[in-house]
């Protein structure tokens, strides 16, 4: 039931996970302004941009770039803590930035060009630990593209149908389960399938799990990924 | 002076490497660490784990790589500036991304505003300070939010909320809402927008009946 009280939208993470019964969350559960809220908190939190969208990879470079430019003169410019380092400590800090500004923008400049040229690994979520030295040694070929990845919910209550299409090296997939913050919580091995049926007995804490992903590997390398999916139990 | 002994305090018993630190350490850290090196360390690390979400928050929204820069460049700068007065009552993700998104809709809700073909979302957001006049809005939307609810299914419901009071493009709705119909969520959204027009109407009648 709509109520004229709606959640801050900074706890409505929080919220999602307390128990079915719990007021709150039974406002959230029946409030479609509180649900489209969370769901786009859900999506920043994935980062994915939409198929539609077409980046060219080094745009991305040249943005993060960008962005670590202004933010390193932005943090190493100042103190956040004003109040009683606002003497000589920080004119001294100051000056020292504004002395090095000149060389932070030429570090920014081939950060930039650097960028551009090696900017191979993909957005958001981390890579998973296992198998990744040669992939960033350069030695294996990463997808840039992220395959699509279909959830729809299973047979049983507490069940969800994965389904995904893998590339064509492909050994072995891998079901990657996240929680609101994108930590990991669990790796299922899906092996040379293609499709999954993910239980929720599979999950130790199955009520974190926000995202799910498929990771696709050749002898243990990941090659590429599946689009983020939100998927709750 | 008692939070920020604490926070002191807090900061000094995390990991002194800040990559594995968790969201919340990374704040303590960067709010009570005892050196200023240390705390500016500790931002960096933080807004660096954000940077790439906020520029493709930004991007999805505003369509245009350099405004969606400067966008994200001013949510970033506004995070790290009001960094030391977060309180930590919610997750610096979740205020990370209010600020991403208030600084979004502020820019695509800058006049002109335009009625959008692909939904009912005529309501513009308030532009008076006129007391009266906010509560009529305020009870015309939880009116429409009642509507919705009794009306619409699920999906639609957050289809409709996403693109009308998130001002999420339809595409990215698509996208986000898993809508697997072929023309996505354009046709959730005109399905949606069809009951609603219906049930209005229904309400008109049955209103005009009781007066007469």
């Amino acid at each position: 039931m709509v109520t004229e009280r709606c959640h801050p939208h900074e706890t409505l993470a929080a919220i999602s996970e307390l128990a079915p019964g719990d007021l709150r969350r039974t406002h959230l559960d029946g409030c479609p302004r509180c649900r489209a809220r969370l769901v786009a908190y859900r999506a920043f939190m994935a980062g994915d941009l939409p198929s539609g969208l077409d980046l060219d990879p080094s745009i991305l470079g040249a943005a993060r770039s960008q962005l670590d430019a202004v933010m390193t003169r932005e943090i190493y410019g100042t103190d956040l803590l004003p109040a009683g380092r606002s003497g000589l400590h920080t004119r001294l800090v100051n000056l020292a930035a504004k002395s090095w500004r000149p060389a932070l923008a030429a570090a920014a400049v081939l950060v930039l060009v650097f960028g551009l040229k090696t900017n191979q690994v993909p957005l958001n979520l981390p890579l998973p630990s296992p198998g990744t030295e040669s992939l960033l040694r350069g030695t294996v070929e990463r997808s840039q593209t992220d395959y699509p990845l279909r959830v729809e919910p299973g047979p049983d209550k507490g069940t969800w149908h994965l389904a995904w299409e893998a590339p064509e090296r492909t050994t072995a997939s891998a079901v990657v389960l996240y929680d609101t913050d994108l930590a990991e919580v669990a790796r299922l091995d899906a092996g040379e399938a293609e499709e999954f049926l993910l239980q929720s007995e599979m999950i130790s804490t199955p009520q974190s799990i926000a995202f799910v992903r498929v990771v696709f590997a050749v002898n243990g390398d990941e090659i590429g990924r599946s689009q983020a999916r939100t998927l709750t139990f | 002076m008692a939070t920020e002994s604490r926070s002191v305090n807090r900061a000094e018993a995390v990991d002194e490497r800040p990559t594995h630190a968790s969201d919340e350490q990374l704040v303590a850290l960067a709010q009570g660490a005892a050196t200023v090196a240390q705390r500016q360390e500790a931002a960096s690390r933080l807004l660096e784990r954000y940077r790439d979400r906020v520029y493709i928050w930004c991007l999805k929204h505003l369509r245009d790589h350099e405004s969606a820069l400067d966008a994200a460049q001013e949510v970033l700068i506004s995070a790290y500036r009001n960094l030391a007065s977060f309180g930590g009552r919610a997750r610096f993700s979740s205020w990370i991304f209010a600020i991403a998104r208030n600084r979004c809709l502020s820019e695509l809700r800058r006049p002109p505003i335009a009625i959008d073909a692909d939904a009912d979302c005529d309501r513009i957001p308030a532009t008076t300070g006129d007391p009266e006049q906010l509560l009529l809005e305020q009870q015309g939307e939880e009116a429409l939010l009642r509507l919705i609810t009794e009306q619409l299914d699920p999906i639609e419901q957050e289809a409709l909320w996403l693109r009308c009071n998130e001002q999420m493009p339809v595409d990215v709705i698509t996208v986000t809402l898993g809508i697997v119909e072929a023309s996505g969520a354009r046709a959730v959204l005109q399905r949606a927008r069809r009951k609603l027009r219906n049930a209005m109407a229904r309400q008109a009648n049955e209103r005009e009946e009781r007066e007469w």
